[in-house]
């Protein structure tokens, strides 16, 4: 039985959580560092995520919690008293979050509000936009965080333009870490490429809401991708495959020679059909930063307005280039003319970041000053 | 214009008392007032709604006491279900209390916007849990009304938009003026059997104090020690369960210039505040009621949000220690005109008009 008391608490609540964590997990393991491993996940998709961390060979979570709720407030309610119950009886050193769901604003907080440290791995991102919730959450947790282990130095600026009172250390980003730690898992689980009929091919991912919601643009996508001067793969999610069939695109785009398209994949066979591919075509914002890591080093043309990477567009790995279907043939053209030109390593880290922030965790006193020590308000009942 | 105003503790029901009463001036404005019951005695806060000519609470949601994350937990989903229902435009809340941050919270979670009334107080002292309320709480509001320059500029200095934060002046102050009138008729001297000068006023409850069985021995030694004032000791209930388990109840009692009385109405606190010779205390709201009475202040703390009265020296702080809250107190009282120098200080609390100024933006923004 491994020791509880005293040890780094991580707590996850999403798939992108388990994915960017997984690799500090892992660190903590390599260096026999005592951790708990807390999954506190919506009950909708629980037992999918669980799953999910078997598939990715991690140890299992020493405490699960199943979250049945249908509103925000609820929430963060009752994640906050499920893990003030959980750090009672663990004690930890430091609990650890990733990212920017309600979740992790209410994990965090109920760390804090009993005086245990908070380290925040993904800290600094902002958006600048105040009506996604994802903003409040980040700004939040940043600003009750000790630890602020950031993916860039502009994530840094952030936060000191913030004047937050945690520590800031730039590490890179742990999701080129999972990365790296999970393509030779991906590349044994998944089958991926037999289904493909294409040698050479671009992948596409787009769903977020303010493209595919908006007809004229879906149109424009449709278009884009079957005069497209390579074959395309494109994974639908359901919510686009609602809209292609309200819009009356369905037919058109299925029945086209140079598109194949997959049902929702998983995260192996997605990993899988990012390194074999082309360029990948995308809307998603976690993506333009996998395709920077090693083991992809794709070119990544960014369908949308903005962007909150401006990393992989300044490295050179991905380029903005809006959503008019002239603009996505002329991008893709110029893509397959280039004689590749990706700089060798990712503008988000070389992989290492997870072993740096257990190394910072490690070197540093992990405990507030007294009289206000953890210990005080863990051992009050 | 429906305004949903959101109170729990006793400080935060003097904040909101001046802008309720300023909303109830205006016919364009609905107020729904919320008790989250963080309080532990209803009884006590009922009376205090009275003393301050409160209308009744909209709801009290009776949350009660319990650990820091149960009861924000608990109080965000009973104030998120209260805000659907009554679906407010603004939400406003006063101060830096679990119920501040849980309304906070439960409101930008719900695209309603927050205003924070005493925005941009800062401690620096991350351990204080209300350090961490405040924070969180002006991060997630659309308007922030700071008390004082000092605030507004902690606020642009965590890069938030100018455009949000209003200088409004303090409400605090605005309920002290509107009681004066009133504190001056209450007896609460007489009752006590003391005179203006010959005593000082003591108040603890922060946990960092009471709960440390030697943190506070090391206080009340120091209250011994000061043979020349007799002390007035409001106790608080928690604080006085502390004493009692800290072996100090007897000692304490034992030294019959310490005077233990029940916790007093707002009314007669400034009655007595006005009239003491100096003020120890390790709560925020006092630390600026010494400084408007024109009474010195020793705080027993590290570090205080309102550096404005120290930084002008009227406030000194003393942490614990025995030996510094002694020394303290021993400079004010060898300070020759104390009283006259307080007054001449210049006041950074705004002009008593801060509840105005405050719904004449919302009414602005609504």
């Amino acid at each position: 039985m491994k020791p509880i008391n005293n040890s780094y608490t991580i707590i996850v609540g999403t798939r992108p959580e388990i994915i960017k964590m997984a690799p500090v997990i892992r660190a903590l393991k390599e260096q026999s560092q005592p951790y708990v491993f807390v999954h506190c996940g919506q009950h909708y998709d629980y037992n999918m995520s669980q799953q999910f961390i078997d598939e990715l060979e991690l140890p299992k979570p020493d405490y699960g919690f199943k979250v049945k709720a249908y509103s925000p407030g609820l929430q963060t309610g009752r994640i906050l008293t499920i893990v003030e119950r959980v750090a009672k009886k663990v004690k930890p050193r430091v609990v650890l979050v990733e990212g920017d769901t309600n979740g992790v604003l209410a994990s965090a907080l109920a760390a804090v509000k009993l005086n245990v440290l908070v380290g925040h791995v993904e800290a600094g991102l902002r958006s600048f936009d105040l009506r996604m919730p994802e903003e409040h959450n980040r700004r939040l947790v940043d600003h009750l965080s000790k630890y602020l282990f950031t993916p860039t130095e502009i994530a840094r600026k952030n936060l000191e333009r913030e004047n937050v009172w945690g520590n800031i250390y730039v590490t890179g980003n742990t999701v080129i870490d999972a990365v790296i730690q999970h393509m030779p898992l991906a590349e044994r689980k998944s089958s991926i490429m037999d289904r493909i009929r294409f040698r050479r091919f671009a992948l596409v991912t787009a769903h977020r809401a303010e493209n595919v919601d908006d007809s004229a643009v879906l149109k424009n996508f449709v278009e884009a991708f079957a005069e497209a001067p390579i074959p395309v793969v494109y994974p639908l999610h359901p919510r686009t495959k609602k809209r292609l069939r309200q819009q009356k695109m369905w037919k058109k785009l299925s029945k086209t020679e140079n598109v194949h398209l997959l049902p929702p994949l998983g995260y192996f066979d997605f990993l899988v059909l990012m390194k074999n591919c082309e360029m990948i075509i995308t809307d998603s914002g976690g993506i333009q930063e996998e395709a920077t890591a090693p083991s992809i080093r794709k070119p990544v043309l960014v369908i949308r307005l903005s962007t909150e990477r401006p990393e992989a567009v300044e490295a050179g790995f991905a380029k903005l280039v809006g959503v008019e279907k002239h603009n996505i043939l002329t991008a893709m053209e110029q893509t397959l003319n280039e004689e590749e030109r990706l700089p060798k390593t990712s503008p988000y880290g070389n992989g290492t970041a997870a072993e740096k922030i257990v190394d910072i965790l490690n070197q540093s006193n992990s405990v507030f000053r007294k009289p206000y020590t953890w210990r005080n308000l863990l051992d009050q009942t | 214009m429906k305004l949903m105003l959101i109170v729990g503790a006793r400080p935060q029901i003097i904040k909101s008392a001046p802008i309720i009463h300023e909303a109830q001036k205006h016919r364009e404005i609905e107020l729904q007032l919320v008790h989250t019951g963080q309080h532990y005695d209803f009884e006590m806060s009922k009376i205090f709604f009275h003393e301050l000519d409160l209308p009744d609470p909209l709801v009290n949601l009776g949350v009660g006491s319990g650990s820091h994350a149960w009861q924000t937990g608990n109080m965000m989903i009973k104030l998120e279900k209260t805000i659907l229902e009554n679906k407010p435009d603004v939400v406003m809340v006063p101060g830096d209390t679990n119920s501040t941050l849980a309304g906070a919270l439960a409101a930008a979670k719900l695209h309603v916007p927050v205003a924070h009334v005493e925005a941009g107080a800062r401690s620096y002292d991350m351990r204080m849990p209300e350090e961490i309320n405040r924070r969180l709480t002006d991060h997630c509001s659309s308007l922030l009304f700071a008390p004082t320059k000092n605030c507004a500029k902690n606020l642009r200095q965590e890069g938030i938009r100018k455009q949000l934060i209003k200088l409004s002046g303090d409400t605090m102050y605005d309920a002290l003026l509107q009681h004066m009138s009133t504190a001056e008729k209450s007896n609460i001297l007489t009752e006590i059997g003391i005179k203006t000068d010959e005593y000082a006023v003591l108040t603890l409850h922060r946990p960092e104090n009471v709960d440390t069985p030697k943190t506070f021995e090391n206080i009340m030694k120091a209250m011994t020690m000061l043979k020349e004032v007799i002390i007035v000791f409001p106790v608080h209930p928690r604080t006085k369960q502390r004493l009692a388990a800290a072996k100090l109840m007897k000692q304490t009692q034992a030294a019959n210039r310490i005077k233990l009385i029940e916790p007093v109405g707002y009314d007669e606190m400034l009655q007595l505040t006005q009239h003491a010779r100096m003020v120890f205390t390790d709560s925020g709201g006092l630390q600026k009621e010494a400084f408007w009475l024109q009474t010195p202040c020793i705080t027993l703390r590290d570090k205080t949000e309102w550096v404005e009265t120290t930084e002008l020296g009227a406030n000194v702080l003393a942490g614990s220690k025995l030996q510094r809250i002694v020394e303290a107190a021993r400079e004010i009282k060898e300070t020759k005109g104390i009283k006259v120098k307080l007054e001449r200080l210049r006041n950074p609390f705004g002009e008593g008009q801060a509840a105005q100024k405050i719904l004449a933006q919302i009414l602005k923004r609504g």
